[in-house]
């Protein structure tokens, strides 16, 4: 392995991504390696420079731009809620005179749809088709065919 | 800090996302507050550019907050919203037309710097100098890793690369930075 690809694993070491079979052979050759080590200390000062930056505060206007952004989400999505949910919140108000007709209208209307549905099976079980099963027989000539007597006198 | 090494604000982060995708507003209002300065601040970093930096950081949030159903393991949150983020931070780019052969490019730098071009004597500042002239590509895991220490798995799932990708992205970056900063290092007796 040469000190291109022990760089590499010095670099997967730092950041605790190196198998642990690996540290040994690392450490071997860092041990012999000038270069190496110079690479391992120099990574090591760039990540400390790197992580010395410290995190940017967003601005103020922001916030607000996403309060009236989200809010605008928001609101879009419960109004596609709520157009789901139509039927199970909305409240109707009636007389107890129109409450009983529109009853009784969907239970008339619901039985006929059930007899329209199963009137051929439950409802109406002799309007079912009778099966009928049609038999020809083919025709059979006799030969040497007489009338039988009894048969001719009541023809005379 | 990364809330990631937190238990406890861990779970109360996935109770979080759990109740957002329940319906819940406040637990967006809560998030945003637990993330908005690191999106921010990646943004800044991989942009150079304050306003922009913003504009992407709204355009993040509002996605997040529009696509939580889709996210499936309330766990990873913070992996997922740095997607989001990294995505738009592209489409940026795009836009911008800057940098749009992103994948294809060869070299690590996005244009040379020398070392004079430094004028601070403060080595932080000048590595974030150096930072921002890296390729975008090179850049973005480098931050991932330093700044919100997610692991080279999660940094493949947020750039949308392989594993391995982003171990060698890694390395040559910071071999890059190294390369770069050794004589300044060695004259000031750093290393």
């Amino acid at each position: 392995m040469n000190c291109e690809q022990q760089q590499e694993l010095i670099s997967q070491f730092i950041d605790q991504e190196l198998n642990p079979k690996d540290d040994g052979k690392l450490f071997l050759h860092l041990s012999t390696c000038h270069e190496c080590r110079s690479f391992f200390r120099s990574t090591l000062k760039v990540r400390e420079s790197l992580r010395a930056d410290i995190e940017q505060a967003s601005p103020k206007s922001l916030d607000s731009l996403i309060q009236t952004s989200s809010g605008k989400i928001d609101s879009r999505a419960t109004s596609r809620l709520s157009r789901y949910l139509w039927i199970h919140q909305r409240s109707i108000t009636m007389s107890v005179r129109k409450a009983v007709a529109v009853l009784a209208l969907a239970i008339c209307g619901s039985v006929l749809l059930s007899l329209f549905v199963f009137k051929q099976n439950a409802f109406f079980p002799e309007r079912k088709t009778p099966t009928e099963y049609v038999i020809s027989l083919p025709q059979v000539e006799v030969v040497g065919y007489y009338p039988i007597p009894h048969q001719q006198e009541r023809k005379n | 800090m990364s809330c990631e090494g937190d238990p406890k604000r861990m779970l109360t982060e996935i109770e979080l996302v759990r109740q957002l995708q329940q319906g819940d507003r406040k637990a967006f209002g809560d998030l945003y507050e637990l993330y908005r300065n690191k999106v921010y601040t990646y943004c800044t970093r991989m942009l150079a550019d304050g306003e922009a930096a913003g504009d992407v950081t709204h355009e993040t949030f509002l996605k997040a907050q529009s696509r939580i159903e889709q996210l499936h393991d309330s766990g990873s949150f913070k992996s997922w919203l740095f997607a989001i983020a990294h995505h738009e931070v592209l489409m940026d780019f795009r836009r911008r037309r800057t940098n749009i052969e992103l994948s294809h490019a060869e070299g690590i730098w996005d244009n040379e710097t020398p070392l004079d071009m430094a004028v601070s004597n403060e080595i932080s500042e000048i590595v974030q100098r150096m930072l921002q002239k890296l390729k975008p590509e090179y850049r973005a895991v480098l931050l991932l890793r330093e700044f919100e220490q997610l692991s080279y798995t999660q940094i493949a799932a947020v750039t949308g690369t392989t594993e391995s990708s982003v171990k060698s992205r890694i390395f040559k970056a910071r071999k890059a930075l190294v390369e770069k900063l050794k004589p300044y290092f060695q004259q000031r007796g750093e290393i």
